[in-house]
């Protein structure tokens, strides 16, 4: 068994990184996720061509179409489209994250798949909606950063906000949103035999990322304030600099983990100091608490007090970089970063799995060349019939 | 009328602050009948500033929707005892490992015989290794998994993201990893157990880097570039700041927004042709056309300039703050805000992210009071008026 989704077969239409990202969750998951391409797409131009490449190939290929098999069709070809319904009555899910209509132009509206499967779930993306003043908009990262207000919520004390320079995190995060959706629309269909259409916008997604963050102009109808590492809501939770120039996070939300760190620190007085035991009242004081906090943590190294911290029960961390991360037991025991070993690209540090399964765990695919299982997947759905298609 | 698509499910949501809240209330958006069970003196984010006028905490309403209050003083054998009737009762159980050690509720002894329970446990940084029993926090998760190097800049103090991504990222694959459990269970009948961290759900979304970083063809991109990279504050204008990609603008829809942005005249052809093959917010050198832009910017608002980008082939956007986005057209459209009426009023939260069309998926229950739902849902589990009362005098309820 591949997963806790094995059996489930998705017919994935999506390119660049929103839809991408879904459907590598659903297939290391398990699902047979069946990637589409277009007979003589160029190999610089998958994934987005977004650089850097491996081997002359996108990492936006390599890692958001991990989790795959990859099928060249030509949609726009009768014959191509006739394979695609034939391979879409096999399946359970179709997710698309073309511009709204697009796929309805090819003949993939909902209601012409759900005819010819009704167990379908149909999971279409946009950028900002379907309808709309900006629904024919193009959303990548850094427009729906710049939109959502994600950009607006980070940046140093007094300073202005900043982008995150990350540029995925937003495709990502709706991703993730619709990876949920179709997992509950297949729950669903167990008891009602039936499946569904799924909307959902970047817009959409990444605002219910921000959720808290968002909450806060709700309540107040202020822009949350920018507070460099600090946060808004619960303090201490911050970056520290400790005696070998190492910043340390540090964060204590509960009043035990509070008591644990002026224990550390030997800030008897705060601990004992009664407007400091709550999470208000440490927030009021946030600036004079972190000088506090700052004069000492500055005497000893990191890894004092990350050993001190660790045996208190008080959150903390540092920076670990890529070098470090991959070999790290704490990511290499719990299989959060590990090396795919890809045919075409060598080994891609790109797999991850966020989900430990005790009975079904979840697998890495490595990602595959275009088109690689066109042969493969025709010889399976429709062994009974004749057909080939272009590029095969 | 089902609820949503998960009509029908129970989940018991055991957890403080933000990540195992997360999961419970986008499974409640499904339709899931998530119980969240409360110490004596309420869930933690109850505390966490700043408040409604309602004196309802931001953070507590903005991830609470839909679903109820169930108060118990865990310290109380006979309170662990309702506590192991409503997890028999239930297909989900989501534990906060943080919480639960803390609290000394030992959970497993609490466990229904069989194995059809699906149990998420959240940890700080996972089942396996040296760090599984180091709790976890949002400032933690961004510094160990580097994502305070993608802002702020070299040298210079870190910089956090202020969306709480890690917490709301443990919550959201938390969902996922439940629903998964979920739907095998429809196929075999058995349970299991999932386990997700703040630190793995971090790493996992940082998954694009790793590849970056792997074995290149070239650095010279931007995200092997972003840790070198100055703080992007965008590009600015009279009133704001925004965003530009201008990948697609052509030959002639150049010279027109170089034009009317004002910039023709302001710039030799050697600035010219920098900002032609180095002008996108992606490009190597970015940082050093931004200030070319910035002088003819200097002459619109960020909404102005970013329609002059749209005209001539770009895609730009003002970097909102929240007063901005909201008020914005689609925004408005999109109805991302309903107001619901709590047990102190009214506070308006925010609605599921997306629609089904065959089970409506709505704001059903607000952000419920601490304990609200304690007296119905201990009924609901078969106990008497008399045995509720009992509970209560023993203090078991808090």
């Amino acid at each position: 068994m591949r997963g806790p989704l094995d059996g489930i077969r998705v017919f994935d239409l999506t390119l660049i990184m929103v839809g991408p990202w879904s459907t590598m969750n659903l297939g290391a998951l398990g699902a047979d996720v069946i990637h589409i391409e277009r007979p003589g797409v160029e190999k610089g131009s998958l994934g987005g061509g977004i650089r850097p490449f491996i081997n002359g190939t996108s990492i936006g290929h390599i890692t958001w179409n991990m989790n795959k098999r990859q099928m060249f069709l030509d949609l726009k070809a009768e014959h191509d489209l006739d394979v695609a319904y034939k391979l879409l009555a096999t399946c359970d899910v179709f997710v698309d994250n073309m511009r709204p209509g697009v796929a309805d132009r090819l003949g993939l509206s909902y209601e012409k798949l759900s005819e010819i499967n009704p167990r379908l779930v149909y999971c279409t993306i946009s950028g900002w909606g379907t309808t709309g003043p900006m629904s024919e908009r193009t959303a990548a990262d850094p427009q729906v950063q710049a939109f959502s207000g994600f950009a607006g919520n980070s940046g140093a004390p007094g300073g202005e906000p900043e982008v995150y320079r990350h540029f995925t995190q937003m495709d990502a995060t709706t991703g993730n949103y619709a990876t949920m959706a179709i997992l509950m629309a297949l729950v669903a269909r167990e008891r009602s035999g039936k499946g569904q259409r799924i909307d959902l916008s970047m817009l959409q997604g990444t605002t219910a990322l921000q959720a808290t963050r968002i909450g806060e102009y709700l309540a107040t109808g202020e822009q949350p304030p920018l507070l460099g590492s600090a946060a808004s809501s619960v303090a201490p939770s911050e970056a520290f600099i400790t005696e070998d120039g190492t910043y340390l996070g540090v964060q204590a939300t509960t009043t035990k983990q509070w008591q644990g760190l002026c224990k550390v620190l030997g800030l008897d007085e705060l601990a004992q100091d009664p407007s400091l035991t709550t999470i208000p009242g440490r927030v009021e004081r946030r600036d004079e608490l972190s000088e506090r906090l700052q004069t000492v943590l500055r005497t000893k190294p990191a890894r004092w007090w990350q050993l001190q911290l660790g045996r208190a029960g008080v959150p903390n961390a540092r920076i670990m970089r890529f070098e470090e991360l991959i070999h790290h037991p704490q990511v290499t025991e719990n299989h959060y970063i590990e090396a795919a070993p890809t045919k075409a690209w060598g080994d891609v540090y790109a797999a991850s799995l966020p989900w430990t399964f005790s009975r079904t765990p979840a697998t890495i695919l490595p990602a595959a060349e275009a088109g690689e299982h066109t042969g493969e997947i025709l010889d399976e759905i429709l062994t009974h019939e004749s057909v080939s298609v272009a590029g095969s | 009328m089902s609820t949503g698509p998960l009509d029908g499910y129970r989940v018991v949501e055991l957890g403080q602050g933000i990540p195992a809240a997360v999961a419970g209330m986008h499974l409640g958006d499904g339709g899931a009948d998530v119980v969240k069970v409360e110490p004596a003196d309420g869930d933690v984010a109850r505390t966490m500033p700043p408040f409604h006028s309602t004196g309802d905490s931001a953070v507590f309403t903005s991830i609470n929707r839909n679903k109820r209050s169930l108060k118990l003083d865990l310290a109380s054998p006979e309170a662990r005892r309702v506590l192991a009737e409503l997890i028999a009762s239930a297909d989900v159980l989501i534990e906060d490992v943080d919480i639960t050690r803390e609290a000394e509720v030992d959970v497993e002894s609490l466990l229904p015989a069989g194995n059809t329970l699906v149990h998420c446990r959240i940890t700080g940084y996972g089942p396996n290794g040296p760090w599984s029993e180091l709790p976890g926090g949002e400032i933690a998760a961004q510094m160990a998994s580097e994502a305070v190097l993608s802002l702020g800049a070299l040298n210079e103090p870190p910089v956090r993201l202020g969306t709480d991504v890690a917490s709301t990222y443990a919550g959201i694959y938390s969902a996922q990893g439940i629903l998964a459990a979920l739907y095998r269970r429809h196929l075999d009948g058995a349970g299991q157990t999932v386990d997700v961290s703040l630190f793995g759900c971090m790493l996992m979304m940082r998954a694009t880097l790793w590849a970056a970083l792997t074995n290149p063809d070239d650095w010279s991109n931007f995200h092997n570039d972003s840790y070198v990279k100055p703080a992007d504050h965008g590009y600015r204008a009279k009133d704001g700041a925004l965003m530009l990609v201008v990948g697609r603008v052509s030959d002639e829809q150049w010279e027109a927004l170089l034009e009317e942005l004002g910039l023709a005249a302001l710039l030799n052809d050697e600035e010219k042709h920098l900002l032609r093959t180095q002008g996108g917010v992606n490009a190597r050198l970015a940082h050093v056309t931004k200030p070319l832009w910035e002088r003819g910017l200097a002459q619109h608002t960020a909404d102005e300039a970013a329609a002059i980008f749209n005209k001539h082939g770009g895609n730009a956007y003002r970097i909102n703050d929240y007063p901005h986005l909201f008020v914005h057209p689609q925004t408005q459209h999109m109805q991302l805000v309903q107001e619901v009426t709590g047990v102190n009023g009214v506070v308006p939260v925010m609605r599921p992210p997306w629609e089904f069309s065959e089970d409506p998926v709505s704001v059903r229950l607000p952000p419920p009071g601490l304990g609200q739902h304690t007296e119905q849902i201990l009924s609901e589990l078969g106990l008497s008026v008399e045995k509720v009362q009992a509970l209560r005098s023993a203090g078991a309820l808090g």
